[in-house]
């Protein structure tokens, strides 16, 4: 039997200020080529197993690590400084905060400089890496300028320089688009055709890793391993235990679920038999004539260009309206206007049928609320309980029945930051929704969340648009738009370039220029029709 | 003057500085000053229009020390002796303290612009670490915390907004608006650069001066001339104001 490439024995984890391990008693092993998809609940140690496979750990670990782990046959403690993170790349999530350099070309360099490469050879290499990942023509050009897929194909570059054998991938989909990641899963599935290298994917989106994968990995809360093997047999034999942890299944498993197929649900659509009904949308509000936001030839504009013009837009009472489109099209600007957040450069903007700059700035707030893409912009007290509480005229029994609706009635004292990212975002929505706004606009709410924490958001969403709440919600998740939106905007290039209901937006040939791709439902409608056109000829 | 080694020109400026910190002679003074400019426009490649709106400033905050010099000069020991200078008639000691104070302000700030316009932020920290043997870790951190800078704006924007529409007072006073600012932005600026902290230990820096160069800064016979032209130009200046009195 040939020797495997990684062996962790007994790994345990434990942090200072935690009473339970946050791994425990782990062991498994990885062979040379195989491509592994980690899954657990937010909170089982995912990222704590990433840094204790390249290294980071016990060095910068505040806590105890017992067990061991071998790369290759050495153990890990036993590679020189530095020298287990050229064996073990990894490309994090977030494509803000992974480059030090300022270039392109110097990012990839400052790796090839840590592994002491003779400067003649770092420009070939440097070449090499970048057309692996298509950023050829980006060579010489400042990071800042390129968007998040790119980032996240650069941090794979200079990842690849370094030559590792194992590659470890941690949620690298997370803060793109559904068409950016797509992509970069394209690049890495070209690329495992190009060298032998392997591959450990931590991600929520099983989805889209489907044609890479060939085992499965499931941590469970308590981070001990719950389950190894074959994705279709995790799916088929846990998916209450799953779905229970908050891990999003496959979407055709789900769609099989929800048409009561028998068991083996396949994972991708193209497998799923023809012919299956599904539930469609019912419950439709009955839309009030008055409009609640009315903008007019808005124009907003830095020095260079043009970044927002919209010559007309009108929102009405009662609507779910989801804006989508690409990273960087213009998304959150024009949520931004229509809340007066920023001023457009020209035009004018009407909110509940008065101009924006005639509104007082805090009766204006007392009307549309607004969540921001990171809950702790919006925390201004000490405690749980005080956020809720904040400026509003509740008593103490309120206070209570809203925490224990968003589950959060346990840490009502702890201080709104210790909070995990889950809990930090029901609280965020929630401290919007107790005033009770008649307009709510929320950027991006259910991003990089779990199955659990999205349902209990749109949940509680719903509940007050059926109270009669406008909704605006800014999304990439197809899914959810395909369930809740009553109306679609596309945004690109700083314009709306559709505006239609959800099903009048399936239609369309170009979503993928815009960034989005068809929900499963509509996927599996379009399949279905293309081969009954096939079986017809 | 772009190629010049940024260590080598820092060193010089810095040098010219000291120098030109013992020097009392305005005339002196002057004539570095318009070599310096000469330099900074004719080898540079710095557009005169650029240029100038840089200076503007400095130009301001020189006069505004030569005014109140002039204003809260010391009593001078001989006021007998004056000299006219523009409207007023003033003791001839204090005018010239005060004008060597001002354009002494004045030639700093064309040093300074001297070595900033014509020097590429990235180069001069790598070349600290190649020819001062400054630490890696301390010169690449510097590199990845000047990224940051703008985020950190527009995360204050953020911030700033997210507090108005949760209804936070906006009238409260200056410093207790800070303090409501300070934690988020703390709490989100110490995440990032743990995270990329992280990342860049995940590309093998451990922070040993041991490593490879991209781009290599080396010294050479030019920036040497450099050193001792722009030293030396001190020397001839003393030399020539002298030759007027």
């Amino acid at each position: 039997m040939t020797q495997a490439l990684l062996e962790v024995d007994q790994l345990t984890v434990t942090f200072e200020e935690e009473s339970t391990p946050t791994l425990d008693d782990l062991s498994f092993t990885v062979q040379e080529g195989e491509s592994i998809l980690l899954l657990g609940p937010s909170g089982s140690g995912k990222s704590t197993l990433t840094y204790c496979l390249n290294g980071l750990y016990p060095k910068e670990l505040d806590g105890k690590m017992s067990g061991s782990i071998y790369f290759a046959g050495s153990k890990i403690e036993d590679f020189k400084s530095g020298k287990i993170n050229l064996e073990v790349g990894t490309v994090f999530q977030d494509p803000e905060t992974q480059f030090c350099m300022l270039t392109v070309e110097d990012e990839i360099a400052f790796g090839l400089e840590n592994k002491k490469i003779s400067p003649d050879l770092m420009e070939s290499e440097i070449d090499r890496v970048l057309s692996l990942v298509g950023l050829q023509h980006r060579k010489k050009d400042q990071i800042h300028t390129l968007s998040g897929g790119q980032k996240q194909k650069l941090a794979l570059a200079a990842v690849l320089a370094l030559e590792p054998r194992l590659l470890i991938l941690d949620e690298p989909t997370a803060n793109l688009d559904p068409a950016a990641s797509k992509d970069l899963v394209e690049t890495i599935r070209h690329l495992k055709e190009e060298q032998e290298i392997t591959l450990l994917i931590i991600e929520h989106n099983i989805d889209y890793w489907l044609p890479i994968i060939n085992r499965t990995m499931l941590l469970d809360q308590d981070g001990s391993l719950f389950f190894d093997g074959d994705l279709s047999e995790a799916v088929n034999m846990y998916d209450e235990e799953l779905q229970q942890r908050g891990i999003w299944l496959p979407e055709a498993a789900l769609l099989a679920k929800q048409a009561q197929l028998p068991k083996p649900w396949p994972l991708t659509i193209d497998l799923l038999p023809p012919d299956l009904q599904f539930q469609t949308k019912t419950s439709e509000v009955l839309q009030k004539k008055e409009q609640i936001i009315q903008v007019e030839n808005a124009v907003f504009r830095n020095k260079e260009k043009v970044l927002l013009d919209i010559p007309a837009l009108t929102i009405k009472h009662g609507e779910f309206l989801a804006i989508t489109g690409k990273n960087g099209s213009g998304k959150t600007l024009l949520s931004r206007q229509i809340t007066g957040l920023l001023k457009p450069t020209a035009g004018d903007i009407e909110v509940l049928g008065k101009k924006l700059r005639r509104w007082k700035t805090n009766e204006l707030y007392q009307q549309i609320g607004y969540v921001f893409q990171n809950p702790e912009h919006q925390f201004l007290t000490d405690s749980v309980w005080n956020e809720i509480a904040f400026g509003q005229a509740v008593n103490a029994d309120e206070i209570q029945r809203v925490l224990e609706d968003i589950q959060l009635a346990a840490q009502a004292d702890k201080h709104p930051f210790t909070l995990s990212q889950g809990q930090k975002r029901r609280l965020s929505v929630s401290t919007m929704l107790v005033q009770k706004p008649q307009l709510l606009v929320l950027d991006e709410p259910t991003f990089g969340q779990d199955s659990h924490t999205t349902e209990v958001l749109m949940d509680l969403i719903w509940r007050h648009h059926q109270r009669g709440c406008t909704i605006v919600m800014i999304t990439h998740d197809m899914e959810l738009v395909d369930r809740f939106a009553s109306r679609v905007l596309i945004v690109d290039q700083g314009r709306i370039v559709a505006d239609d209901q959800p099903a009048g937006i399936w239609k369309r040939k170009d979503l993928s220029d815009y960034g989005l791709s068809l929900p499963a439902k509509e996927a599996y409608n379009k399949r279905t029709q293309e081969d009954s056109l096939y079986a017809s000829y | 003057m772009h190629h010049i080694n940024p260590s080598i020109k820092a060193g010089t400026v810095t040098i010219a500085a000291i120098v030109i910190a013992f020097l009392f002679d305005p005339l002196a003074l002057l004539l570095y000053i318009g070599w310096t400019i000469a330099v900074t426009l004719l080898f540079g490649k710095v557009q005169i229009k650029k240029y100038l709106l840089y200076l503007l400033p400095f130009t301001l905050f020189a006069v505004g020390m030569l005014v109140s010099t002039l204003l809260f000069a010391k009593t001078p020991e001989n006021p007998s002796i004056t000299q006219q200078f523009l409207l007023w008639e003033l003791p001839r000691e204090t005018v010239q303290d005060a004008l060597a104070l001002a354009i002494r302000v004045f030639s700093y700030s064309t040093l300074s612009l001297l070595f900033v316009l014509t020097t590429d932020k990235v180069a001069f920290i790598l070349s600290l670490i190649q020819q001062c043997r400054v630490s890696p870790k301390l010169a690449y951190g510097i590199l990845a915390g000047y990224r940051f800078l703008p985020l950190l704006k527009d995360e204050l924007t953020t911030i700033r907004s997210a507090h108005l529409i949760r209804g936070a007072k906006t009238k409260t006073s200056r410093f207790s608006r800070y303090k409501q600012y300070t934690i988020p932005l703390l709490a989100s600026a110490i995440r990032k650069a743990e995270r990329t902290a992280i990342a860049m230990e995940s590309k093998g820096f451990t922070g040993e001066r041991d490593r490879t160069f991209y781009r290599t800064y080396n010294t050479s016979w030019t920036d040497w001339i450099f050193a001792a032209v722009m030293l030396g130009a001190i020397a001839l200046c003393i030399i020539v104001s002298k030759s007027f009195q």
